[in-house]
């Protein structure tokens, strides 16, 4: 075990590859609650990381802290190279690089799905209508849902929502997705054909980050679970490290009251 | 349950089965009801005109066409008091139009400022606005028109002392100031595409100006100690001028390189200033040579209300005009052809900026044409002994031609007259607004802008704010996220209520009469007091208002009918 | 991505959870500062802008509020701004119709809400100090002196001339002190003459105009000629002002020109009943002042002087003798405060502006006419009052005009209060603990406005009073009242009526409703003014604008209402109406007992905004020609003694209105905060 604790960065040994995120000693306060507490985190390229934790332990800020949604107040964030800085340039080349998607889908209600799709490409991006909507037809392909391109979200399921708005945040050709909790808004029966795409994109090889109370998806497809208490990382390990052996009594205590 | 059944039975017998049906009862109630409101009006009417016939006057809408008799202070040239009612309620329609449309654009502007301004993060801002907003909201109307035109229009000056924009005098603009900023946009601009490092750009430019103002400084001392009146300007600048910029120059051109890195940004911006400034210093542009702009009055302010620049289409507009049509239709054929290379290629061409700017292009083109087609040199005076030819500058200089032969012969398509006053103050020339109508304006768009602030507010509020998340989230930009995202959901909120001002707005310009500005309402006061016939009035104005109120209407639902969201 | 399924990653961490304080720029004020004021660059540019913006709006108001304006037009006129010209036998009416409103209302806090203890004690404050500040300020900041001038010379400024008066008539009350002295402070040279404020009387103000007069052209020569040596000039300006310097002349000195304190000024105090000297003196700079006692309420004449020198002119700083205001009117008979008659007739009244002092009657008359006595004007200030002056000027007599009123009222709201509180403590059950107050403020509600009405126009109970004589804040409360009240059922029956299934009933209510409010106001109120007379010839006499404009308010106010509940009715969800019916009720007893009460208590705050809406509006029967409040100061300034004076009254106006309305506003948003107004969910 000392020899874990003097490793604390231990991806960064096992890939030849630099990391896609690095986050050092990242601290973060509301006022004067303190969320984020010297969290320091890697993530490989293709990597698929979990994260889980009771609710309030800062699990969903610290993903949020990525793309700037929320702003840390101490510590370094570099995604793809890039450092996350108050310079608003930074800022944008670190978005176009993340792909989010959110609990409450947040879908464009004035848009049609294709419009949901196509926004970004075409004024962030600045593709032409024809290749954006193209892309937005394959990626609708892909979620299995192309009969409602012409739809508005309001016309939709909930699950189907989900779904394009795993398409909308993929549209820009992210080499990172975040996840927040993306099938807790869900009914019991939509929560699978989004996780079947989570599960088809993380096949695919995109690097992920997904905060989700779904643990046979962490068994599944994590290449690493990170469990959050009190605004830390308290344990992280392999899946079956972590469903099976885990340690520290913040752990075993979570993982008995949902298991 | 037996004595029920008698009781129906009993009602059974008395009413008969075809009033029990309730489809009959209802068609009863309806015409009984429709009977008691129609005999209540007709009761109304005829009363009224009893009363009316009593005292000689039958309410009819011929005495529009007798001669009116009063002079409106504001109204169109065709108007005296030799024109008919009809034509004094025509002035008066003109009038409420002018306000109210003036005033729907002005205070949905005005509105939507202050409305973001309520929604800034800036807390003194947001405090501001608020103040504004309640004390706008809470006090009448009518009391905000007074003070508008009793104690803000009262209190401007006398004509011969308005207050004018720009005030008349020199303007000087210093060359130096005007290169520095040149140099500044330059330099932040090639700066851009350095590596994104916000604090070494930051330090450049820092010691840009530091030097700058160093130099500045010792020059402005230098100046001061020598007194060189007459020499400004011609380059004779001595040779302490020479050393104090080859000193400055030579230390920190040199110091840059060998000031340690992380500071070597302020050293390097600090050299660029004192070069560019020491260079313009040295060349003899420094240190007094400026722009000198000789600026007359164009706006006057004063208790007779403002008065603007008058343009004037001379008789050549209509070639120039043509020359402007062209460049619209051009410059949308070419943004549609943009678009579409755009849109097919991807390839991203600034379309709205290339169509203006072929739109101007043409437009001074021909300008320029038009204005190059040569004068008659000799014009036609027609004096006691016929028509005579008197060379055109001499006609124009003995002050032989009609202001319409003046506007003929003149070689530009439009002419812009500044506002001239007379020796009493009364400005001969200019487009003028009275006090009343910029009261009533002030007023009207003010008090407005104070509901549609709120509304907007609300509005803004009403969008969630995982949309913005999810909008900064793919990517796009703060003005995207507002224009994409934002506004387009937000109007769908805003725009029924906004529709509820507008009508309240148009309503609103009837307290014209309390100021007499001489709208609609107004005038069919002053019409009713001399013709008597005030149920005819009333009835015109309720008319008038009527309509302009369901026009408003017809136009806010349709805008609203585009907004709606589509659910399920 | 195998590589990565490593068990080296698995990793714990065992340290306690430790709590660091955030960094500094990111809690407390610092930072409230940072991200409030200067979060950016446009934030800090918009701060600057705005600081300066509002600190010179703030500075400007406040500088001419309490060194430039003249407050005496509020409160000389106070009567009238709250009721009008209401009879003044019928005054214990509205007084008592206040009093019961404040109750009445103070009943419904103590039910619904509760007073906290430091509200109650700030209330108790405020009541102290209007009664014990006005003594106080008398006793510790007396009113600067008047300065009147003595001489023979008429003393000339562009087209004016003006000769200090020989007599001056003023009004005392009997143990006030009357100094005089020569007030050598102004007659050092021209600018100490231009700064003197306070007090003055027209020549000595004409003097003044001279002196600023000659100081400008001094400043000015220099001025043109600087700009004319230079080249940023036009050349029309230059024209202009080479001949502004062809004709600019600087006069000599005022003080010179007038000797001016350089004679002693011959002073004479008279009795102005009996024209007897009551004490008399000459007054040199050197000399001590004259002081006099004097002997009895009334009038006296001051006379004044300078026997040496008939080109000289002495100005005289008199303490004690201060502005004046008169006015005439005709007064019915009446029973005066002792029991005594006053007989009817032309009554003339001299008003002393600094504290209300009143003498009725004549002035006295040297020679066969009256003395002079409207030759000192307040308000020479220009802007440079000082803050005593105001202090002793308005503030004193405002508090003084309004305390015995406020205590009234705080005490009639403080019964109202406890009456509440004490009628649940000892009559309410126990598991509703409000419910006997809230019914009783239930019916006081419902009893208030005909209670009112009967208080204010007699209605055949108490003696009638006459319509045209209600005004200012009044008969706008009482316009509002009515336009809510009596368009309410009117506005019930209109929204139940837009709902119904019946197409008649239905197109007719629609008709109306859209028709009133596709025409504004001031249309209703003309048609209410001109048509309601042929409709209804008992409206028709001159006595009833009030009530046509009732008429009009109600009719206007029905619409507006009648969307209101509709809008509430359409909140309500489908359920309840089928509820009702499937529980056997008829479509009526639906209506009444399930749907409109639910849809009532949920338009409560839009009622709210309807009743501000309404009290703003009624300031419109203005053009009709009512006396409301906002023709009140209309009027008001239109007086020959008050003539520009319209700031003042239309900022006072404009807190009256604004303090109503953001008050209502405040409880409406309470109401609609606290949940009670909104349907209850189950």
């Amino acid at each position: 075990m000392s020899e874990l604790q003097e490793t604390p960065r231990a991806t960064s040994v096992l890939a030849d590859e630099e990391p896609i995120i690095i986050c050092r000693e990242v601290n973060k306060w509301f006022g004067d609650f303190h969320v984020l507490r010297d969290v320091s985190v890697d993530v490989q390229p293709q990597e698929v990381v979990v994260v889980i934790g009771p609710s309030g332990s800062g699990k969903s800020t610290f993903i949020r802290c990525i793309n700037r949604l929320e702003e840390h107040q101490e510590g370094q964030i570099i995604v793809d190279g890039i450092e996350m800085s108050h310079d608003i340039s930074n800022i944008a080349a670190i978005r176009r690089e993340i792909g989010m998607v959110f609990q409450q889908f947040n879908l464009f209600p004035h848009l049609t799905v294709l419009q949901n799709i196509s926004l970004a490409p075409m004024k962030v991006r600045q593709w032409p209508r024809e290749k954006a909507e193209a892309k937005a037809m394959e990626l609708l392909r892909r979620v299995g849902i192309p009969e409602q391109v012409n739809k508005y979200p309001g016309q939709l399921s909930g699950g189907q929502q989900q779904r394009v708005a795993i398409a909308r945040a993929l549209a820009m050709e992210p080499k990172i997705m975040l996840f927040d909790e993306p099938t807790s808004a869900l009914d019991p029966e939509m929560i699978k054909e989004v996780l079947d795409v989570m599960k088809e994109l993380a096949r695919s090889g995109m690097t992920m980050i997904v905060v989700t109370h779904e643990m046979g998806f962490a068994r599944e497809v994590a290449d690493r679970v990170l469990f959050f208490d009190h605004g830390r990382i308290v344990e992280q390990g392999t899946p079956e490290y972590f469903f099976t052996s885990a340690q520290h009594p913040r752990t075993k205590e979570f993982l008995s009251q949902i298991l | 349950m037996a004595s029920s059944e008698q009781n129906f039975n009993t009602r059974n017998r008395i009413i008969p089965e075809f009033l029990r049906d309730i489809r009959v009862l209802q068609i009863l109630g309806q015409i009984i009801f429709l009977i008691i409101v129609v005999a209540f009006l007709a009761q109304l009417v005829s009363v009224a005109a009893n009363e009316m016939r009593a005292n000689n006057l039958t309410p009819n809408f011929t005495f529009l066409q007798n001669r009116a008799g009063f002079e409106i202070s504001e109204s169109p040239q065709w108007y005296t008091s030799n024109s008919s009612y009809a034509d004094a309620l025509r002035v008066g329609i003109i009038n409420t139009l002018r306000i109210v449309s003036t005033g729907l654009v002005t205070a949905t502007v005005l509105g939507i400022l202050v409305g973001i301004f309520l929604l800034s993060t800036n807390w003194l801002i947001r405090t501001i606005s608020r103040v504004y907003v309640e004390i706008l909201r809470n006090t009448p109307l009518l009391v905000q028109l007074f003070v508008w035109y009793y104690i803000v229009m009262f209190s401007l000056p006398q004509p011969q002392q308005a207050v004018t924009l720009p005030s008349e005098g020199v303007l000087f603009i210093s060359l130096r100031l005007v290169l520095y900023a040149v140099a500044y946009v330059f330099i932040s601009r090639s700066l851009r595409h350095l590596p994104t490092d916000a604090p070494r750009r930051l330090m450049f430019l820092t010691g840009f100006f530091a030097a700058s103002l160093v130099m500045e400084t010792a020059f402005y001392l230098y100046h001061n100690q020598a007194d060189w009146a007459g020499v400004y300007g011609r380059g004779d600048l001595g040779a302490a001028a020479f050393l104090l910029y080859a000193g400055i120059s030579a230390v920190l051109i040199g110091g840059a390189y060998f000031v340690p890195a992380p500071f070597r940004p302020y050293a390097l911006g600090a050299a660029a200033g004192q070069l560019i400034g020491g260079l313009l210093f040295y060349m003899g542009i420094m240190p007094n040579a400026a722009l000198r702009m000789e600026l007359y009055p164009a706006v006057y302010l004063s208790i007779r209300g403002i008065v603007f620049p008058e343009i004037l289409p001379t008789a050549r507009f209509a070639e120039w005009l043509a020359f402007v049509v062209l460049g619209i239709v051009a410059a949308a054929m070419m943004w549609v052809y943009f678009r579409r290379v755009t849109e097919t290629t991807g390839r991203l061409i600034p379309r709205t900026q290339y169509a203006v700017l072929l739109m101007i292009v043409l437009a001074a083109v021909g300008w320029l044409i038009v204005g190059a087609e040569p004068l008659p040199t000799a014009v036609p005076i027609s004096g006691d002994d016929g028509i005579i030819f008197v060379p055109l500058e001499e006609a124009l200089a003995r002050d032989l031609l009609s202001p319409a032969e003046q506007l003929q012969y003149t070689s530009q398509p439009l002419v812009f007259l500044r506002p001239a006053q007379n020796r009493l103050g009364r400005f001969i020339v200019g487009t003028q607004f009275s006090p009343e109508y910029m009261a009533l304006l002030l007023g009207l768009v003010i008090y407005t802008s104070a509901f549609i602030a709120e509304i907007v507010r609300a509005g803004i509020q009403a969008v969630s704010y995982g949309q913005i998340e999810a909008a900064r989230a793919v990517g796009l930009t703060q003005g995207q996220t507002l224009s994409q995202v934002v506004l387009p959901q937000a109007l769908r909120v805003i725009i029924p209520p906004l529709g509820n001002q507008y009508l309240n707005l148009a309503k609103n310009s009837s307290l014209a009469i309390a100021i007499a500005f001489a709208d609609i309402f107004t005038t069919m006061t002053t019409v009713m007091n001399q013709s008597g016939q005030s149920v005819t009035g009333i009835i015109i104005i309720m008319i008038f208002y009527l309509i302009m109120s369901l026009s408003i209407s017809f136009v806010m639902n349709i805008v609203n009918g585009r907004f709606q969201l589509v659910t399920r | 991505m195998t590589t990565i399924h490593n068990k080296q990653i698995n990793a714990v961490n065992y340290e306690e959870p430790q709590t660091k304080s955030p960094p500094l720029l990111s809690v407390g004020p610092l930072a409230w500062i940072k991200n409030n004021l200067f979060g950016s660059l446009m934030d800090t540019i918009l701060t600057v802008v705005g600081a300066i913006v509002i600190v010179s709006a703030v500075t400007a108001f406040f500088t001419w509020a309490l060194a430039g304006a003249n407050w005496f037009v509020i409160i000389f006129n106070m009567r009238q701004f709250l009721i009008g010209r209401f009879e003044p036998w019928a005054e214990w009416r509205v007084q008592l119709l206040a009093l019961l409103v404040i109750a009445v209302l103070g009943w419904a806090v103590g039910a619904w809400s509760r007073i906290s203890r430091g509200v109650f004690i700030f209330l108790l404050v405020i009541t102290a100090l209007l009664f014990v500040l006005p003594p106080v300020i008398r006793a510790v900041v007396p009113l600067s002196p008047s300065f009147v001038s003595a001489g023979e010379t008429a003393i000339a400024y562009g087209s004016v001339a003006q000769q200090p008066l020989a007599q001056l008539g003023f009004i005392g009350r009997e143990g006030e002190v009357i100094t005089l002295r020569v007030a050598r402070e102004y007659s050092q040279n021209d600018r100490a003459l231009a700064n003197s404020f306070s007090f003055v009387d027209s020549p000595l103000n004409t003097l003044r105009n001279a002196a600023e007069n000659r100081l400008t052209i001094e400043a000015r020569i220099p001025e043109i000629e600087r700009l004319l040596a230079g080249d940023a000039l036009t050349p029309n300006q230059r024209a202009l002002l080479t001949a502004d310097l062809e004709r600019l002349e600087v006069p000599p000195p005022v003080t010179e020109t007038y000797h001016l304190n350089e004679f002693p000024a011959q002073v004479r105090l008279l009795d102005g009943a009996t024209m007897e000297p009551i004490s008399e003196a000459l007054l040199s700079g050197e000399s001590e002042p004259l002081s006099v006692t004097l002997p009895r309420d009334g009038w006296y004449v001051l006379e004044k002087t300078v026997p040496d020198n008939p080109e000289a002119v002495t100005l005289i700083a008199a303490e004690g003798i201060y502005p004046m205001l008169e006015r005439s009117f005709t007064r019915s008979a009446s029973i005066g405060p002792d029991g005594e008659t006053i007989a009817a007739g032309r009554v003339t009244q001299y008003i002393r502006m600094t504290d209300i002092f009143l003498v009725e009657g004549g002035r006295p008359r040297i020679e066969g006419t009256d003395v002079p006595f409207e030759n000192i004007v307040e308000n020479q200030y220009r802007g440079a009052r000082p803050l005593h002056d105001y202090l002793s000027l308005y503030l004193a007599p405002f508090f003084q005009q309004i305390n015995t009123g406020f205590l009234w009222l705080l005490i009639a709201g403080i019964i109202g209060y406890w009456g509440a509180r004490l009628t649940d403590k000892y009559f309410s059950p126990v598991e509703k603990p409000r419910l006997r107050s809230q019914r009783i403020a239930f019916w006081l509600f419902i009893a208030l406005p005909p209670v009112a009405f009967i208080l204010v126009a007699g209605f055949g109970i108490l003696p009638p009073t006459s319509p045209p004589l209600w005004g200012g804040l009044l008969l706008t409360m009482l316009l509002t009242v009515v336009g809510i009240v009596v368009s309410f059922p009117l506005g019930v029956a209109l929204a139940l009526g837009r709902r119904s299934s019946l197409p008649v009933v239905k197109g007719a209510s629609i008709a109306y409703i859209e028709l009133v409010r596709g025409v504004p106001l001031i249309t209703v109120l003309l048609m209410a003014m001109v048509l309601v007379p042929f409709v209804a010839p008992w409206l028709g006499g001159p006595d009833t604008g009030p009530y046509r404009a009732m008429v009009a308010v109600t009719l206007f106010s029905a619409a507006y209402l009648a969307e209101n509940v509709r809008g509430g009715l359409q909140s309500l969800p489908p359920g309840q109406e089928e509820a009702a019916k499937a529980l056997g009720l008829s479509a009526w007893q639906a209506t009444l007992f399930i749907t409109l009460p639910q849809a009532l208590r949920a338009v409560i705050p839009a009622l709210v905004g309807q009743f501000i809406s309404l009290f703003k509006d009624t300031s419109l029967v203005t053009i009709v020609g009512l006396m409301d409040l906002t023709d009140v100061a209309q009027t008001v300034v239109n007086q020959n003694e008050f003539l520009g004076l319209r700031r003042e009254a239309f900022v006072f106006i404009s807190i009256v209105y604004f303090v109503f309305s953001y008050v209502m506003a405040m409880v409406s948003r309470r109401i609609e905060e606290s949940g009670s107004g909104a349907a209850r969910r189950i």
